[in-house]
């Protein structure tokens, strides 16, 4: 989710990242503030994530991730495992038991 | 703002607590911003932000523990990372100024390589640990007050069994020649006699085969030897050998086994085909053993060296006193280790004390030529660093750290020293190649070790390069820590502080260089010298043979005489040789006793006091000059009489008259002067000291080794086979222990001087020439730096010519500063070199003079083309670059 906001919207900080994912699923999906940190950071030390300090469009100093080559590849990985997730979900929702 | 290009650079450094706590309240402030826009009063805005945030402290805290931890496993790798990067960069600039590069690698790679060469010498000769077994408990027994011949048999199984609880591991030794006949070959074997357990008590490896048993020393078993690696090679490497029987003169023996190949025990003789055990009867191979050459011991362990002399003392002091001489019996223990010259036997104490001198003197040379290359490549990185200090300074406005320039800098020292240090150890496995080609046979290193590019080597010369390269890189990092120069826009004039430092390193260079060639004039000079010596006798057309008489077939005196009569008659009757005389071989004692009647011996002992006995026509035949007295006649033989040199003459008695003098050495005769001969240099020309040399005359009984001079109606060289010819005819199995023109052996002692000349030669050129290098390196740049000068000096009219002097004057203040630095070093250096040079001052003023010329000469050539560079100077071009 994360990966795909930075990979979508650029290098982006923090917050950012979290009003993308918020704009982007409609207000459906909310990230516990708190744990969004260590996650970015634990892709950052994976090496999906890269970060660099910039000044943002406010003038304040800001910490800014773009996504890496290894963060695209996995974030292909994850959306397929995903996908197939949510297909096997989908299925098993829809599914009639008459037909086993 | 942000653009994608950042994915390019990945931020290698983990953040700080700091950097999170910002990038927390980043977040916390957006989150404010939004709330207020959305209409939230501030207060109550930054309540909500703060609680939809969470723990703030709490993800703070697990952020900084988390990123600690990340910085941890990353440091080592970020290292790496850096240190690939900086050696890249260095690399990078290295290729960038090739000659800058290339001049000190090379120059680097000389002196490394020279250092290197003479390290493994020094190292293979004085510093090794011996490679025997507890090599630190080895002791040798040198018996006083006479210490050569060490110990006869019978006395040293008194002191053994005596000693035994004193000293553990007793070894004795004692070095023979024999003859192995094969079918029709009859060929000398160089044979050492050791008493069993020798080789397991030295903690020696056997390729093939068994040590020499309890039973192989038992009297009357079968004959064993044992081979020597080298020796076995010859036989055709053959594993059957052992088991095997071989002929040697004394009889049938049986290979029992062959040493390894690394197997060296110098003090057993340098060759050494064959080992023979010493039999419990103390014989060997069949013969009566006179005197045993030398006995070692190992010193128990927990036992002191001191607490072992004090009960050897003891022992001396009970043992055999009717045989004593005045004072008693007195053993001395020296530690293997501690012999000044480890490996010398008494006898050849002096030579080798000269070689520990010369390995010393040699050692200064190369350090010196180090230095100078080091301050060269100094003098020329600090050069660079006015270039430099721009890009560096580049670089610090760009934010790198001092830490940072200054790993770079260390990086590019280090691949400088690397490089020069693996093209230093490819010199140095030269030059020692060369240089065992160049070292005669007959000087032998005392070593066990063989000489050549080993690991200890070549991890010298490796480090001693890295440590010249990275001293090198100092000189622009003392500028970078110096900090406030760095200066993106140096000022074009250089810093008068900097110019001095560079000129006083080349005044530094020229002053060793000085040194240096001074040390090769004198050393060459020396050589020509010794060259000249007058040996006191006749040299020319004189051929020499050793024979040493076979004990099994010359048994004793009577066979010896008779022996000697056939050989000289039967050379006599040849038409090529005009005469030959018989004299025994050289006695050596090393006296503490040299006597004269009625006088107080004089102060002071002859190091070495030389003897041999003579047949009467010896004096005639070699050629010596009679002083006064007579020669001798046949009629002396049996008397109490002696012919000396004027070297002896004139330490016993001064200038009074020698004749009917009489003196003593410790046999106690005491002999009547009868004779005095021009100086005599039996034992090569180099005899500086008083070679004391006297002659006895010849009974009819002597002697189971014999020296045969022989004066050839032919040229001496022809001489030599009809030698071998008459030898088969008087005695087909007798061989010969050494045959040579008398002028051959002369030369022996002059390979020593020669070999310090030549390496003295060649090493003060490459320091010259480093020397010469960073002359030039200085004044191009002091030239280049004032073109601008120089050009309007021009466009003022200035004559080329003039411009021309004015650098060469530049060269020749740094010169004769050098000179004037140099000549007082020498003045201080003067002693350490005299006992190395056959009678010539160090501090004669020729050869300084000489030396001076030779590197004014050097200087003025490296000034030239700086010089004519000068000259040429365009002003209209340097006018129009401002």
């Amino acid at each position: 989710l994360v990966l795909s906001a930075v990979a979508r919207g650029g290098p982006l900080h923090g917050f950012a990242i979290l009003r993308w994912i918020e704009k982007a699923s409609h207000g459906e999906l909310l990230i516990e503030e708190g744990a969004l940190y260590p996650a970015l950071h634990q892709m950052e030390a994976d090496g999906w994530l890269v970060s660099e300090w910039a000044v943002s469009e406010k003038g304040r100093r800001a910490k800014y991730y773009d996504i890496t080559a290894a963060g695209e590849k996995a974030l292909r990985q994850k959306s397929k495992e995903w996908t197939r997730y949510i297909d096997a979900v989908r299925h098993v929702a829809t599914a009639d038991p008459a037909e086993e | 703002m942000m653009r994608r290009g950042l994915r390019r650079a990945p931020r290698a450094v983990p953040d700080s607590e700091g950097d999170v706590r910002d990038e927390i309240a980043h977040h916390i402030r957006e989150t404010f911003d939004l709330l207020v826009a959305e209409g939230w009063d501030e207060d109550a805005a930054l309540a909500e932000a703060e609680r939809r945030f969470g723990s703030r402290d709490g993800t703070v805290e697990r952020l900084v523990r988390f990123q600690r931890g990340r910085r941890r496993r990353a440091a080592p790798i970020e290292w790496l990372r850096s240190v690939a990067a900086d050696l890249r960069f260095a690399i990078r600039q290295l290729r960038r100024n090739p000659s800058f590069t290339g001049s000190v690698v090379v120059t680097l790679a000389l002196a490394g390589g020279a250092a290197t060469a003479v390290f493994a010498v020094v190292d293979a000769v004085l510093l090794r640990p011996l490679p025997y077994r507890d090599a630190d408990r080895l002791v040798e027994l040198q018996l006083a007050p006479f210490d050569f011949p060490a110990l006869d048999p019978v006395r040293y199984r008194m002191w053994r069994e005596a000693g035994g609880s004193i000293l553990e591991d007793w070894m004795a030794f004692y070095s023979l020649r024999l003859t192995r006949t094969d079918g029709a070959v009859a060929e000398p074997v160089d044979v050492v006699a050791v008493t069993p357990g020798t080789g397991e008590a030295l903690g020696l490896t056997l390729l093939l085969g068994r040590w020499f048993d309890a039973d192989d020393g038992r009297a009357g078993s079968t004959d064993v030897v044992i081979l020597t690696r080298a020796y076995f090679d010859r036989l055709g490497a053959d594993a059957s050998l052992v088991g095997r029987t071989i002929r040697l003169e004394s009889g049938p023996a049986t290979v029992v086994g062959v040493l390894r190949d690394d197997v060296r025990v110098p003090d057993f003789g340098p060759r050494g085909d064959l080992w023979i055990p010493i039999r419990d009867d103390l014989t060997a191979a069949g013969l009566e053993i006179m005197a045993l050459q030398s006995v070692w011991a190992r010193i128990p362990r927990g036992s002191s060296l001191i607490g072992a002399r004090d009960a050897v003392d003891r022992i001396a002091a009970s043992l055999d006193p009717a045989a004593a001489p005045e004072g008693g019996w007195a053993i001395d223990l020296v530690r293997l280790e501690d012999r000044s010259t480890r490996f010398a036997a008494p006898l050849v104490a002096d030579t080798m004390g000269t070689t520990n001198r010369s390995l010393a003197l040699l050692s200064g040379t190369v350090a010196a030529i180090l230095l100078i290359a080091v301050m060269n490549g100094l003098n020329l990185g600090g050069m660079r660093t006015i270039s430099r200090s721009r890009e560096l300074g580049i670089r610090a406005s760009l934010g790198a750290s001092k830490r940072r320039l200054l790993r770079q800098l260390a990086a590019e020292g280090a691949i400088l020293g690397a490089l020069a240090g693996a093209l230093s150890a490819v010199v140095a496995w030269l030059s020692l190649s060369g240089l065992v080609r160049l070292i005669p046979e007959d000087v032998e290193l005392y070593t066990p070790f063989a000489l050549g590019l080993e690991r200890r080597t070549a991890s010298f010369a490796v480090l001693v390069s890295l440590f010249a390269g990275l001293t090198i890189s100092a000189m622009p990092a003392v500028g970078v820590l110096a900090g406030g120069r760095l200066r993106p826009i140096p000022s074009t004039a250089e810093r008068p502080r900097a110019s001095i430092v560079r000129r006083a390193l080349v005044v530094a260079q020229l002053g060793l260089s000085l040194l240096l060639v001074v040390g090769s004039i004198l050393f060459a000079s020396s050589f020509v010298r010794l060259n000249r010596e007058d040996p006191g006798f006749d040299h020319r057309r004189l051929a020499v043979v050793d024979l040493a008489l076979s004990p099994a077939r010359y048994p004793g005196p009577p066979d010896w005489g008779a022996f000697r009569t056939r050989f000289e008659e039967a050379l006599e009757a040849h038409p090529a040789v005009a005469d030959a005389a018989v004299s025994s071989f050289t006695t050596i004692v090393r006296d503490r006793a040299l006597q004269t009647e009625g006088a107080a011996a004089r102060g002071g002992q002859p190091a070495l006091f030389p003897s041999r006995t003579v047949t009467a026509d010896y004096l005639a035949v070699a050629g010596v000059r009679l002083l006064s007295g007579r020669s001798f006649a046949p009629e002396d033989v049996g008397r109490d009489v002696a012919i000396v040199d004027r070297d002896l003459s004139l330490f016993l008695w001064g200038t009074d008259d020698a004749l009917g003098r009489r003196f003593r050495v410790g046999d106690g005769r005491w002999r009547e002067v009868v004779g005095v001969v021009s100086d005599l240099r039996i034992l090569g020309r180099d005899q500086r000291e008083g070679p004391h040399q006297a002659l006895y005359p010849m009974g009819s009984a002597c002697c189971p080794n014999l020296t045969v001079l022989v004066r050839s109606r032919t040229e001496p060289g022809d001489i030599l086979p009809v030698i071998r010819e008459v030898l088969r005819a008087v005695d087909p199995e007798q061989p010969i222990q050494r045959l040579e023109t008398a002028a051959d052996t002369l030369a022996e002692p002059e390979q020593t001087a020669r070999l310090l000349a030549i390496l003295m030669s060649l090493l003060a050129a490459l320091g010259m020439a480093t020397a010469a290098v960073g002359t030039f390196g200085v004044l191009a740049y002091s030239v280049r730096r004032r073109e601008r000068e120089i050009g309007v000096r021009k466009a003022l009219g200035a004559e080329p010519s003039r411009l021309v002097r004015m650098v060469l004057r530049e060269g020749f203040l740094l010169c004769s500063l050098g000179l004037a630095g140099g000549a007082a070093a020498m003045m201080l250096l003067g002693d350490a070199a005299t006992p190395l040079l056959y009678e010539i001052d160090p501090r004669t003023l020729t050869f300084s003079v000489a030396a001076a010329a030779v590197l004014i000469v050097v200087v003025t050539a490296a000034s030239l083309l700086p010089a004519r560079r000068a000259a040429t100077v365009d002003p209209v071009e340097v006018l129009r670059a401002e």
